[in-house]
């Protein structure tokens, strides 16, 4: 792949999904997109550059270039610490917040959900809580990538996803063989609350759809963005979030210097970023005390 | 073929047609054309059901098209005919295409099938419904009624009926009548009344005409009440005394074709000699329904209902108090439609402390029809629906129970969520039949408010806990959109009859976000299926959003959507429809097109139009044409008239002639022009088919 070509490819890239890669990503380039290059029938990168803003599928490859170059790996209870936050400390304060709201309905998104580990993982963290019985409960998924959302609908993993999982959950998975060697399957109880769809974090009109929502994840996938889109992806999740409601992100990611709209609130084993309510009548969260 | 090998056969094909996944297709299609009709009866079954795969549709649009064998093509009719709705837009491309490759005389076998495409074919359908070979037309007129019954877009389909009635062969005007009759529809007095003359056409348009509406624009059409209640019969002076002996001798039942044929003399008479009634006549008609014995009082009643005459409704609510009302009058009530809700309404209101129990009837009379009239606007229906629950709570507190009972169903049907406990809070004051309706109308909430049925201590009424049925059914639909299979997810879309919850509501916007083509698609034909007109706003900037899809399938489905729900009548989603108008596909641009119709007409959108005339689509330059219309769209087909392809010179003719013709609002100076066009265009045409067109549009001018 030459110099230019890269810059046209990421820049396209770039131009459709808020996704950046910097001069280092050439290679990353080269070696994720030939397959795509014999996959659609051209000869060299200049010519899937045509095929992509001119092609009538375009669009379609778009999507298979963008799956091809993001890293969809990721496995149930994963980065656990802030799991048991959101399970010890968020969820009892979401519902506290709902009931004092007259609500009896909560809805958790996981953007960016990849293969749906954590969707699912979410939705067994609120059914194993119980603080949500009888309650209108949802857990959403979204994902620029067709191919990991059909994954994640399928609901069936590979032994590898269950790496980090606590066993207490095995309850939650049937073994089903059918298309993995070893595999287990979700159950229907977690799978009744999981919905998923397939847009761009950055097409906010359809995030609107979503409608407001509690708490939102979006592990790991802001390291994708440019900071311009980052900025639009967490104004997104402001207007989305409930006031009072709670955003995850990955151990590495933080809004420093993306928006000033959000207030920091400090967990026993984490921090995370809230919108803020004035009208809320609970406790305020405590900061930490410093050592 | 022996009849053993003729059974093995089909024995075959059964297990053909049977076994899931793909069928195969080169054993189904000569089984299609099969000379024993019971094969080719399974055969087209098997080719419906299979009717996603382009082999199948190539073989059935070849069997439709061929000459020669009548068995083959009735198969491949059926086939498109009893096609899956999910398989609808795939079954109107396929028979567009066709229907541009149809010798003249295939083309109404075509439109017969189209009848397979839905509610997409309805445009095409009314276009062929226009088309100057009768028999075409009358197969789409057919076709359109077949759609009638399946509820698709009932305005639409009374449009093309009402047209082809000022064509001038006698089977399209009477199969326009009868498509009409079937659906119940109301058509402009003026329109009608021309057809009594002729004897073919008087029992259907007998029949229309006592549901007939009057052009509210230059009063010079006959009131229908004036041609039911107040016929002067020879020797009558007394309209009460007139209306008896209208009312006995059965001329009243004008809205029952069999009965008022039957005395075709009478009812001429009675058509051609009446006046319009006035203040001092209603009121006297009035005092006689609350007056007169009940059988008599009955009569005038249903007189009344039958002529629609919406001034004797408070007299009639007084008679339904003191005495049921009968069977006929019921329905006649029924059939009073929305227009008479509002006056419904202020009799409840106004009845509330006078005589709770006329308010209670009244009540629910407008309930029963802001049930099953939809055709108002959504925000109309909105603001009724506020006005039934206000009157609901206030009937509720009088204390008696007939008017409790009414007002727990209509609470139970349009209430909110809090109406559950103050319907519960009721159970004491009243008996065990208070409990049953009670029960049934918190059902009917919780299903629309979950939050009722999920509740940590669940609604009781009385001793009954509230069941978990409501909540089942969201339930099975969360547990279909789960599924990794696509075509169950848009499946289990398409099964949503009617969306009348805000969790349905919310299941059914999330699935636009899927990804999948055909389950976004599913989504936006399951929006316009919307029954309550509270969530119509959520609906409608769900289906906004929609339309901005990187998929034009997706893109033309939400400009349809959006039109059905009426967004276009919102301005903001006016730029939508201008966005769609200049879409890069086809398809898009048609959908808005035909969108058009429920859009408020402005100065860009007529620009859009005039632009479109060098589309280079003809398939969207005829759409282009008819869509708005006034002086511009005549000085549009006037352009088009001069088009280098036939069918868009055809239509344009076709548009100027419904301009010409005597209904048209038309200034008299583009009359004069639209004429002047024809004429000229007619010495300079040289196709047979525009010329027919450009003749029928001068013949129908007069």
């Amino acid at each position: 792949m030459r110099r230019d070509e890269f810059r046209l490819l990421r820049d396209l890239v770039n131009r459709r999904s808020g996704m950046h890669f910097d001069e280092a990503s050439l290679f990353v380039f080269e070696r994720r997109l030939r397959e795509r290059l014999k996959h659609v029938g051209v000869s060299d990168f200049s010519a899937y550059y045509q095929y992509l803003c001119f092609h009538p599928r375009s669009a379609e490859e778009m999507d298979e270039a963008i799956d091809a170059l993001v890293t969809n790996e990721t496995y149930f209870f994963r980065e656990d610490y802030q799991l048991r936050a959101f399970s010890g400390e968020i969820l009892p304060r979401l519902h506290e917040q709902a009931k004092s709201a007259n609500r009896r309905r909560i809805v958790v998104w996981s953007a960016g959900c990849s293969t749906g580990e954590e969707v699912y993982s979410l939705a067994i963290l609120l059914l194993e809580s119980r603080l949500f019985d009888g309650w209108d409960v949802r857990v959403f998924g979204n994902d620029i990538s067709k191919r990991v959302l059909q994954i994640a609908r399928r609901g069936i993993y590979p032994p590898h996803s269950f790496r980090a999982m606590p066993a207490t959950y095995d309850a939650y998975f049937q073994p089903d063989s059918s298309v993995i060697r070893g595999g287990r399957r979700v159950d229907d109880r977690v799978r009744s609350l999981c919905q998923f769809g397939n847009f761009n974090l950055l097409e906010r009109g359809r995030s609107a759809i979503i409608g407001r929502v509690d708490a939102i994840f979006c592990r790991n996938v802001l390291i994708y963005f440019d900071p311009a889109s980052r900025k639009s992806v967490i104004d997104t999740f402001y207007e989305r979030l409930l006031p009072g409601g709670y955003l995850m992100l990955g151990h590495s990611e933080s809004l420093l210097n993306v928006s000033t709209a959000f207030e920091l609130a400090h967990l026993s084993s984490d921090m995370v970023y809230r919108r803020p309510t004035s009208a809320l009548s609970l406790p305020p969260v405590a900061p930490r005390e410093k050592t | 073929m022996s009849a053993g090998v003729k059974d093995t056969e089909r024995r075959r094909l059964e297990a053909v047609a049977m076994t899931e996944g793909p069928l195969d297709v080169s054993r189904l299609v000569p089984l299609l054309g099969d000379e024993d009709w019971r094969v080719r009866k399974q055969a087209a079954e098997a080719a419906s059901r299979a009717i996603l795969a382009p082999e199948v549709r190539a073989a059935l649009v070849a069997g439709l098209l061929q000459p020669d064998d009548v068995g083959l093509r009735n198969a491949a009719l059926e086939a498109f005919v009893s096609a899956p709705p999910i398989a609808a837009p795939t079954v109107y491309l396929t028979l567009r295409e066709a229907l541009d490759a149809a010798r003249p005389t295939a083309r109404k076998f075509v439109a017969a099938a189209l009848v397979g495409a839905g509610a997409d074919a309805l445009d095409v359908l009314a276009s062929l419904s226009r088309d100057p070979d009768a028999m075409t037309a009358s197969a789409a007129l057919e076709a359109l009624a077949s759609l009638a019954r399946r509820g698709v877009d009932p305005y639409g389909i009374e449009r093309s009926f009402t047209r082809a009635l000022e064509r001038s062969e006698p089977v399209l005007q009477l199969s326009a009548l009868d498509g009409l009759v079937a659906m119940d529809a109301s058509v402009d007095v003026a329109i009608l009344e021309p057809l009594l003359a002729a004897p073919l056409f008087r029992a259907p348009a007998l029949r229309l005409l006592a549901r007939a509406r009057t052009a509210s624009s230059d009063g010079g059409a006959p009131d229908p009440v004036s041609l039911c209640l107040l016929a002067r019969l020879p020797g009558a002076s007394d309209p009460v005394e007139v209306a008896l002996v209208l009312a006995r001798r059965r001329e009243s039942q004008l809205a029952s074709a069999s009965s008022a044929t039957r005395d075709e003399e009478t009812s001429a008479r009675v058509v051609a000699g009446l006046a319009a009634l006035d203040d001092a006549t209603i009121a006297k008609l009035g005092e006689a329904i609350e007056a007169r014995p009940p059988s008599e009082a009955r009569l005038l009643a249903r007189l009344a209902l039958d002529a629609r005459e919406h001034r004797l409704l408070p007299a009639i609510v007084r008679l339904g108090v003191r005495i049921d009302l009968d069977a006929g009058s019921r329905r006649a009530l029924a059939a009073l439609g929305s227009p008479a809700i509002e006056a419904l309404l202020d009799i409840a209101r106004a009845q509330i402390d006078a005589d709770a129990l006329a308010a209670a009837w009244a009540l629910e009379a407008a309930s029963g029809l802001l049930a099953f009239d939809e055709r108002a606007p959504l925000e109309q229906r909105a603001r009724w629906r506020a006005r039934v629950v206000l009157i609901a709570r206030q009937l509720l507190a009088t204390g008696l129970e007939r008017a409790a009972l009414v007002a727990c169903a209509a609470l139970g049907r349009w209430g909110d969520a809090e109406d559950a406990a103050l319907i519960a809070r009721h159970t004491d004051d009243h008996g065990e039949v208070y409990e049953d309706v009670a029960a049934i109308a918190v059902e009917q909430l919780a299903a629309r408010y979950p939050s009722l049925a999920l509740a940590s201590t669940p609604l009781r009424v009385g001793r009954r806990p509230l069941s978990s049925q409501t909540m089942r059914r969201v339930h099975d639909l969360r547990g279909a959109l789960t599924s990794d299979d696509p075509m169950v997810r848009a499946r289990a879309i398409d099964d949503v009859r009617a969306i009348a919850a805000e969790d349905d509501l919310e299941l059914i916007t999330l699935a636009l976000t899927d990804g999948d083509e055909r389950v976004e698609t599913a989504a936006l034909r399951a929006l316009t299926r919307l029954r309550d007109p509270r969530l119509a706003a959520s609906a409608i900037d769900a289906v906004i959003v929609a339309s901005s899809s990187d998929r034009p399938a997706v893109r033309a489905e939400a400009v349809r959507s959006a039109s059905l729900l009426g967004a276009f009548a919102r301005p903001d989603a006016a730029s939508v429809l201008l966005a769609a108008l200049s879409d890069p596909s086809t398809q898009v641009v048609i959908a808005a097109l035909r969108a058009l119709r429920s859009a408020q007409p402005s100065p860009a959108l007529d620009d859009a139009l005039d632009a479109m005339l060098a589309h280079p689509e003809a398939e969207v330059v005829k759409e282009a044409m008819g869509a708005l219309p006034g002086d511009r769209a005549v000085e549009r087909a006037l352009t088009a008239l001069e088009h280098p392809h036939w069918s868009v010179r055809s239509r344009a003719a076709e548009v100027l002639g419904q301009s010409l013709s005597r209904t048209s609002a038309l200034s008299p100076e583009w009359r004069e022009r639209a004429r002047v066009g024809l004429t000229s265009r007619l010495a300079g045409e040289a196709d047979e088919l525009v010329l027919r067109a450009i003749r029928g549009a001068l013949e129908g001018a007069g």
